[in-house]
């Protein structure tokens, strides 16, 4: 395995703040460890934080991503295992956007040690639709081609006119690249199959495997993680609570941070 | 009324201004609510104003544009304030997604926050789009390479394009392969760098398309090849823009070398057994001066050698007999090896032929004290076989199971149907062979220098075997173990039908051929430059007093010979220093008087190809040297028969004959 310093570099881990237990944030789909940016910011006086990229988002070592390892969401677990177990961590705290939720609860079957609870915003154990069984997931296949459609249009590297233009025509064009590529960055080639890992996953059945508590964060109205597959993750896991935050959206933690920062910490105040 | 639908007094002076713009305008609140919407807008969702309003937007995307608007866009507005050109899908209408391009930014309007969004339908751009995404990912399926390399003048290079295969075939990303192309030929050897460079000045110069083969630098031995191939073009400035492609060509490479290698081990089997051939063949013309001396001194009448000498002389004259024995092996596994054996399969009664080969090892198996044991099983059974080649095997295998015997011991010829087939199986009561000897057995020239010294070895013989047995559609098997003997089976086919009649067999190997006393009556011309070959065949005339020879020692004596006195026989060796025999023989045959005597090829080249090119060429006969001097006197005998002292002589017309005296 590699050394604790390049794995940092690897998955771009940013430290700060003291105290224990330890919060560790993991970003979903789309975006990247700016994502935080309105939440963990309010744990750093009384926790110590780390945050990281995904292999292929922000500022990671695109490199380091491997096809073989990094097609199925086992290879970020795995990842984010050696992440913990490389700054020493012990009965830490895993709040999870989106995919990561189940990144987390992956890592958590695999390398218990490092993990006291898991935080879940968002989840979803199965995002296509399964008809025999009744599992209402709210996708079809269709719609992740789709959506590799979409990413493709939006993020082609050889066409860069097409990429977001994140900043306003005003702002000084140096800062305009710097922004840009620092901000939900993510390498093209890797971000689409990062989406199909993410969309095609089904990790219904690791959800009884949990070896910690947990609480699941739910918006009301999500089109991504429908209320009832939040419920259908809160009814699997062995112990979990499901706090409901009334937003429209896939990420309170953006658009609702303090109601998102305060369920966080009352859930560690009473576990 | 407005078609813009405002929720709060503050929203609708503005979207008062965007009512009639033509493009889809409208306002959200910080969690994403529709606060107005434009005429433009309802027209493109196709819904009315009252149900877009108060309802979030995402509502109005299609499912995968959900996705991104939740993962991706609403996180860089909230973090950044503004996002442009973002491409979205709309909903299905009617069985239409439209594709939007959203200009969006946020603004604080009291107290709160308000989004704008402009929402521009790319119809034209999306099929362009389209089109240069399955562009793209044409280029990023393919196996290959697809690139654009930036040349700069001061020879800084760039790929402002590279296909996804860059990071299979680099692991360097199209990103980084954009800012530079150092990543990727510095992985090049040093030497093939140079090199590629050198190609690039020359195309460039010259105006030719790139073509070239590289390896990269890699950890082992093992390097991996690729090949570019790219055209250009000339930019202002002195900056070149290749395109083109480049493959991973190592295991051609590979397959290539495995190639190149196959010929050359070919190259040098075929060398060899080309030299075989010729040294055999060379050897074969010294043996018949020893051979045919040897032979005529032992049966010399006027015999005044002490019986030391003559017991010398049989030892001179088995010695040579040994040594052409293994001239003409090596001979006929050279022949085996390069195919140029030729075998007639016919249907033949299988009891005779094995008795056959049994009556003749009878003698050698007498001298050795190994008995043969009678024929067991072959009764009524038949086989396809060539008659020639499968007395051969056999004579072999019952040679080898009688020499590698024991004294007293025993060896056993039997011969079974089994599974189909036919099985003639030979054991011994010998010392049999180990798991090593066995794998070795079969391997050309490996009793050459054996083990077993204590018997004489013919190192070729099984191997011939074992070749002549697979000629005829079967195989040979050994089964052995030290202290139990060895019992070799040959498998065969049995014939379609055992009823089937039996084929003639086209000539009786062994017939004997009675040696006359009265001996041959005529006159013979032998052509033949080396002058023991010719000493050796007047003194073989010379033991038939009815015989007159006359020699020439190449074709232009020849003619004039025959011309002179025509001869009732021609004798002609193939390499002669004026022409060859091959075309010496029509030019005699047009002297009237030889149109139809007997014509025989003296030769020491014994392949069956060398017989047959001279049966074509009109010789009746075929004799190889070293000859056999009672085998030559018998063919005298039969060719020159002896004249009755009465009545026509008999026809002239010998019958075609390679047997080999």
């Amino acid at each position: 395995m590699a050394g604790a310093i390049d794995i940092f570099k690897r998955n771009n881990v940013v430290q700060r703040g003291q105290g224990q237990p330890t919060l560790v944030f993991a970003h979903g789909f789309g975006c990247d460890q700016q994502m935080w940016r309105f939440v963990a910011p309010q744990f750093e006086a009384d926790h110590q934080v780390l945050l990281f990229d995904h292999i292929g988002c922000g500022r990671s070592d695109t490199a380091a991503y491997e096809p073989g390892r990094h097609s199925s969401l086992r290879g970020y677990a795995q990842d984010v295992v050696e992440i913990m177990a490389a700054a020493e961590l012990r009965d830490a705290v895993f709040v999870g956007h989106s995919v990561s939720a189940m990144i987390g609860l992956l890592a958590s079957i695999a390398a218990p040690q490092h993990f006291s609870r898991l935080v879940m915003i968002g989840p979803s154990p199965r995002y296509l639709n399964e008809p025999p069984s009744g599992y209402v997931g709210g996708f079809e296949r269709e719609d992740i081609d789709g959506l590799i459609d979409m990413m493709e249009s939006n993020m082609v590297g050889w066409a860069s006119f097409l990429a977001p233009q994140v900043m306003g025509a005003d702002s000084p064009a140096e800062m305009t690249r710097e922004l840009r590529e620092s901000f939900c960055a993510s390498d093209p080639y890797i971000a689409h199959r990062f989406a199909i890992a993410t969309f095609l996953a089904d990790n219904r059945a690791d959800l009884a495997l949990a070896p910690v508590p947990s609480l699941v964060i739910q918006c009301s109205d999500d089109v991504i993680a429908p209320r009832a597959v939040g419920e259908y993750v809160h009814g699997h896991l062995p112990a979990s609570r499901l706090a409901v935050i009334e937003a429209s959206g896939h990420c309170p933690h953006m658009t609702h941070p303090q109601e998102t920062a305060e369920l966080i910490r009352r859930y560690l105040a009473e576990h | 009324m407005l078609p813009g639908v405002p929720s709060q007094p503050s929203a609708a002076s503005e979207a008062a201004e965007s009512a009639t713009w033509p493009c889809g305008c409208l306002s959200l609140d910080a969690r994403g609510i529709v606060l107005t919407v434009n005429l433009a807008l309802c027209r493109l969702v196709q819904l009315p104003a009252e149900q877009i309003v108060g309802q979030p937007f995402d509502r109005l995307l299609s499912n995968a544009s959900r996705v991104l608007y939740q993962s991706y866009l609403q996180p860089l507005l909230r973090l950044h304030g503004h996002v442009e050109e973002f491409a979205l899908t709309l909903r299905q209408l009617d069985g239409d997604s439209p594709d939007v391009l959203v200009y969006t930014g946020k603004r604080e309007a009291d107290q709160s926050a308000v989004i704008d969004m402009v929402l521009a339908p790319i119809r034209q751009r999306r099929r362009i789009e389209d089109e240069m995404l399955r562009i793209k990912r044409a280029a990023d399926q393919a196996p290959g390479l697809v690139f654009q390399l930036l040349q700069l003048a001061d020879g800084g290079l760039h790929f402002p394009y590279a296909s996804e295969a860059i990071r299979r075939l680099y692991a360097v990303t199209p990103d980084e392969a954009r800012a530079s192309a150092d990543k990727v030929f510095r992985q090049l050897e040093a030497d093939d760098r140079l090199a590629l460079q050198a190609a690039m000045r020359q195309a460039a110069r010259e105006g030719s398309d790139l073509h070239c083969i590289y390896r990269l630098s890699g950890p082992e031995g093992s390097p991996r090849w690729h090949e570019m191939q790219a055209t250009q073009r000339h930019l202002a400035h002195g900056s070149i823009l290749w395109h083109g492609h480049i493959a991973d060509i190592t295991e051609r490479k590979q397959m290539q070398a495995a190639v190149a290698e196959r010929q050359t081990l070919e190259r040098v089997h075929r060398a060899r057994n080309e030299f075989l051939s010729r040294v055999s063949h060379e050897l074969r013309t010294p043996l018949n001066g020893i051979l045919g001396f040897a032979q005529l001194l032992e049966s010399d009448k006027a015999d005044n050698l002490s019986a030391e000498q003559h017991e010398r002389l049989r030892l001179l004259r088995s010695s040579g007999q040994h040594l052409l024995q293994l001239i003409n092996q090596v001979l006929e596994v050279t022949r085996l090896e390069a195919g140029q054996m030729e075998i007639q399969m016919q249907t033949l009664e299988l009891a005779p032929q094995l008795e056959l080969a049994l009556s003749q090892m009878q003698p050698q198996a007498q001298a050795a004290g190994v008995a043969l044991l009678p024929l067991e099983g072959a009764a009524g059974l038949a086989v396809q076989a060539d008659v020639l080649r499968l007395q051969q095997v056999l004579l072999n295998l019952l040679s080898n199971a009688i020499k590698y015997n024991r004294r007293g011991g025993h060896v056993r010829l039997s011969a079974q149907a089994l599974d189909g087939g036919l099985c003639i199986a030979v054991s011994d009561t010998g010392p049999g062979l180990s798991a090593r000897q066995q794998a070795e057995l079969f391997q050309p020239f490996q009793r050459l220098g054996a083990e077993r010294t204590t018997v004489e070895g013919h190192g070729l013989g099984l191997v011939i075997s074992r070749h002549l047995v697979t000629l005829m559609g079967g195989r040979l098997t050994l089964h052995s173990e030290p202290g139990a003997g060895c019992r070799f089976e040959v498998h065969l086919a049995m014939p379609v039908g055992l009823g089937a009649a039996f084929d003639r067999p086209c000539d009786d190997p062994v017939a004997a051929v009675d040696a006359g006393a009265g001996g041959a009556c005529g006159t013979v011309l032998y052509v033949e430059d080396n002058p023991v070959n010719a000493m050796l065949m007047e003194a073989i005339v010379g033991m038939r007093p009815g015989l007159r020879l006359s020699l020439a020692a190449d074709g232009a004596g020849a003619l004039a010979a025959a011309q002179a006195a025509p001869p009732e026989l021609l004798l002609l060796d193939m390499h002669l220093p004026d022409i060859s025999g091959m075309a010496l023989l029509p030019a005699l045959r047009r002297i009237a008087a030889l149109a139809d005597v007997p014509a025989i090829m003296v030769s020491a080249a014994a392949a069956d190809e060398d017989v047959a090119a001279a049966r074509a060429q009109g010789f009746t006969g075929y004799w190889t040297k070293p000859l056999d001097v009672d085998q030559t006197l018998r063919e005298f005998d039969r060719l020159l028969p002896p004249r009755p002292l009465a009545g026509p002589a008999p026809p002239r017309v010998a019958n075609p004959s390679d047997s080999t005296p």
